[in-house]
């Protein structure tokens, strides 16, 4: 029975109170199904290559490395420093590969088109590919992400 | 927008017949009431049981190679990984303790008197199924425990004469326990035992709903009115306390004792000390042990085996057997029963104890 | 001034007050045995928890982790311990809550029978 002014019966604030709590309780047990089921994502921070490997590089080359479970790409600037990309089309994920005669990275999917800086130039990809910072360190050439240490 | 939403689903499915049943639906009120809440605790268990083995199925790999590994990593680097796994542990022992106390408490009260005998039936293909469940299950960790005890399990059909290296062969997918084992036991485990267990609790649950909850004997023996609760919404939220507190004691008990992992299961490898199968299946584990090599030159295997054969036949069939249950016959029955019981019970003591 | 529990209590009979007192005793001894028929024979190595950090960039350090034994899992840190018992605190307040409602459904349920409340549904 409702009392004309009151929001509510006895019942139904009972009945909420119940559904409430059980409401509470179900997302209790939600959080760790959640957490579970999306367990943390591992880029890697850095990476440390053999500087080695990529001492005799001639300028302009570029040559892959392993981003974590991704492909990299290392390349050998003019000047002789190192820049590094993530090898992952911005369009919709697909490995690029590069073609060393035009000097242009080509995602076979959708036939997108980057340039030896990585800029998109052709196709869908609507980004330029992800740079990464790549450095010298004693024997390894550590890829960084930008804005890591 | 909540009623017409409704309104539009009862139109096509006509759901609200099923939930006038269950206002009409009662359950007896006697002092046997409270095994009533068996059957709800078992669902229980076995939901909790279905979404817990959905998520590690995320992330376990049923190979020979990666099956140790993968779930090591769930129990180290999956965020609570080590409590889901724990969950599921304890959930599968909660639920197989649930299906003993419910198939004691309706033998007891001989709830399988006409006309519920397919109940009964289907009910022990149930605990079978169960039983099942959890023995596939224990190898999948491809642990040196699992590996070992899954040899032992699985070679003990080979002692039925004619047809059990065939059931050890389909058991084993081969003459030895392999990875084409555990690929067979995960089979199993995340496919072929949940719709055969579906299958049978549907049948079962329909049998009920349609025959209605029993009265135990002595109590239908001429008294007035028997007392009923209605299922909806009485009974119902009596069984949701029970599922609360037993819901409670199961995630405390996952949370402050989980499992460990042994190291990676070795074909090549002697077996490993003090191994034993998984509490449920002690008593049979000592039964085995106590019959000697030979009796009058058959095998002293096959012939515990055959008994417990002929003693699941037996049990399977029980309603019929026990036909005449307010007779002498039916007390006898009963107490073969409790003997049963207590055999069991000091064979697993026993088992566990040596 | 005695509280509503300690009446209740004073009208228990002597059977039932033993067994509220010794059922969480046994609940517990049973849980032991269990826990401790679960735990698998130890090898002769100490048995090793694998501590693996959260955060690991994975070409970091070659990391060749010799098997460990025995996996024993677990809160890692203070703060997943403390975690831990912050969950199970708050699982267990939420359910003597529900237990609570829950008693207060079923008394306004069974009143409602008494009044035969639900007969006209059924008919």
């Amino acid at each position: 029975m409702k009392i004309q002014h009151s929001l509510f019966t006895r019942r139904e604030f009972l009945n909420g109170l119940l559904g409430g709590w059980l409401g509470a309780l179900a997302a209790t047990v939600l959080y760790p199904v959640i957490k579970f089921v999306f367990p943390p994502y591992m880029e890697p921070d850095k990476v440390a290559l053999l500087f080695s490997d990529y001492k005799d590089m001639e300028p302009g080359a570029v040559k892959p490395f392993a981003w974590g479970v991704k492909p990299g790409f290392i390349k050998k600037k003019e000047d002789g420093s190192y820049l590094a990309f993530v090898g992952v089309c911005t369009h919709l994920d697909c490995n690029v590969s590069y073609m060393v005669d035009q000097k242009k990275f080509y995602c076979a999917c959708h036939d997108g088109w980057y340039d030896e800086s990585g800029k998109n130039i052709a196709g869908p990809p609507p980004k330029p590919l992800r740079q990464l910072r790549a450095e010298v360190e004693g024997e390894s050439l550590v890829v960084k992400k930008e804005g890591v240490a | 927008m909540g009623r017409s939403l409704s309104a539009w689903f009862e139109d096509r499915l006509g759901f609200s017949a099923v939930m006038g049943f269950l206002r009409k639906k009662t359950v007896p009120l006697n002092k046997h009431t409270i095994w009533s809440y068996t059957g709800s605790a078992i669902l229980l268990f076995f939901g909790i049981q279905v979404v817990t083995g959905i998520m590690l199925a995320f992330y376990y790999r049923p190979t020979l190679e990666e099956a140790n590994k993968s779930v090591a990593r769930i129990m180290t680097d999956v965020p609570l990984g080590w409590i889901i796994r724990s969950v599921h542990f304890w959930s599968a022992s909660a639920m197989i303790v649930t299906v003993f106390i419910h198939l004691f408490s309706s033998w007891m009260i001989k709830s399988y008197r006409k006309p519920r005998e397919l109940t009964w039936m289907t009910g022990v293909l149930l605990l079978v199924a169960s039983l099942f469940f959890g023995f596939t299950g224990y190898l999948l960790p491809w642990d040196d425990l699992s590996l070992s005890a899954t040899k032992v399990g699985t070679d003990i059909p080979r002692s039925i004469p004619i047809v059990g290296e065939w059931v050890t062969k389909f058991l084993r997918g081969g003459d030895d326990v392999t990875g084409d084992t555990l690929s067979r036991f995960f089979s199993f485990h995340i496919c072929i035992l949940p719709l055969f267990l579906l299958l049978l609790l549907a049948i079962h649950i329909y049998l009920i709903q349609k025959q209605g909850i029993s009265i135990p004997l002595g109590v239908e023996a001429g008294k007035e009115k028997l007392k009923e609760l209605p299922f909806w919404p009485n009974f119902v939220y009596r069984e949701i306390i029970v599922w609360l507190v037993l819901f409670g004691v199961l995630i405390t008990a996952a949370v402050f004792l989980p499992p460990s992992l042994g190291k990676v299961a070795d074909l090549m490898a002697p077996a490993p000390k003090g191994i034993k199968p998984e509490w449920y299946f002690l008593f049979l584990f000592q039964t085995l042990k106590l019959f000697p090599g030979k009796i009058f030159f058959i095998n002293g295997d096959t012939i515990a085996v055959f008994l417990i054969v002929a003693a699941v036949v037996l049990f399977f069939f029980l309603p019929f057997l026990d036909n005449k249950p307010d007779k002498m016959k039916g007390k006898v029955i009963t107490w073969l029963a409790w003997a049963a019981i207590a055999y069991a019970v000091a064979m697993s003591i026993w088992s566990l104890l040596t | 001034m005695k509280s509503r529990l300690a009446r209740r209590w004073s009208r228990t009979g002597m059977k039932k007050k033993i067994v509220f007192i010794f059922m969480p005793a046994l609940i517990m001894g049973v849980f032991t045995a269990f826990a401790a028929s679960i735990q698998q024979p130890l090898s002769e190595e100490k048995d090793k928890s694998v501590q693996t950090p959260a955060q690991q960039p994975p070409a970091k350090a070659a990391e060749v982790q010799v098997q460990p034994d025995k996996i024993v899992p677990g809160p890692k840190n203070i703060k997943e311990r403390t975690a831990i018992y912050v969950f199970v605190g708050w699982l267990w307040a939420a359910i003597v809550v529900l237990i609570y409602i829950t008693r207060l459904e079923i008394k306004e349920a069974d009143r409602l029978l008494e009044l035969k409340f639900y007969r006209n549904e059924k008919k």
